[in-house]
């Protein structure tokens, strides 16, 4: 899929845990692991707006579209 | 109607205890005819004894009437166990799943294939058949349609299921 999530850099950027994330936004770490890897289909814009607001950062600091 | 406690898990027993049913008659038409006992010929007509009770089956000694009887009891302990296994995934906790199309798949099969195959026996080989058999065979014809649709629409079910569960 062209669309890229960045999860893993804005953790590191926060330095949080994918476990300490998913606890705040209120979702499964294999949910999390899910949209990490890129296996997930779509994202719901309250899960978005949660990791934003958690993140403290812009949708696209996490989404990325790049062409295939 | 779906999950553990409802309709589908009744019918699933239901059709389950039936196709036992069906198969245990079958397995003993088979072992009468081949060994002889239970029959009884006379006139060229046959006659086997039901055990324990004092129904009799029985028809002319031809090869049209044992093969319609036995094709008769093959097609529906088929067609119940068939229905049986569509229950069986309708009584589970996901609705639509990859076993769910199999089974309808299985379920289509048996409603196309055989009542096809028996009315064009009947027709071409015996040239028989009445018009009782033909209203099966176009009855059981309509229901693998129906469930080829409803097979489909559970295909779209387990995609759609699918991507609802990777929606995150």
């Amino acid at each position: 899929m062209p669309i890229i999530v960045n999860l893993d850099v804005m953790l590191a950027k926060r330095k949080m845990k994918s476990k300490e994330l998913a606890e705040k936004i209120g979702i499964t770490t294999a949910n999390l692991s899910i949209l990490k890897s890129g296996k997930a289909k779509a994202i719901r814009f309250s899960t978005l707006e949660a990791v934003c607001k958690v993140l403290d950062c812009q949708p696209s600091d996490i989404l990325e579209y790049i062409e295939e | 109607m779906f999950g553990k406690k409802s309709l589908s898990t009744l019918l699933f027993y239901l059709t389950r205890v039936t196709t036992i049913g069906y198969g245990i008659f079958l397995l003993f038409i088979v072992f009468a005819m081949i060994s002889n006992s239970f029959l009884n010929i006379s006139d060229n007509n046959f006659q086997i004894k039901i055990p324990f009770t004092d129904s009799v089956i029985k028809g002319a000694y031809e090869i049209n009437t044992l093969v319609s009887i036995i094709v008769f009891f093959f097609f529906y302990t088929s067609f119940f166990y068939a229905l049986s296994l569509v229950f069986k995934t309708f009584k589970a906790e996901t609705l639509f799943s990859k076993n769910a199309i199999k089974h309808l798949t299985y379920f289509t099969i048996i409603n196309l294939f055989f009542p096809v195959l028996y009315g064009s026996i009947q027709l071409l080989i015996f040239q028989g058949g009445n018009f009782n058999d033909l209203y099966a065979v176009f009855l059981h014809i309509i229901l693998g349609v129906f469930a080829l649709f409803i097979a489909t629409i559970f295909k779209q079910g387990v995609q759609l299921q699918e991507e609802n569960e990777l929606t995150i």
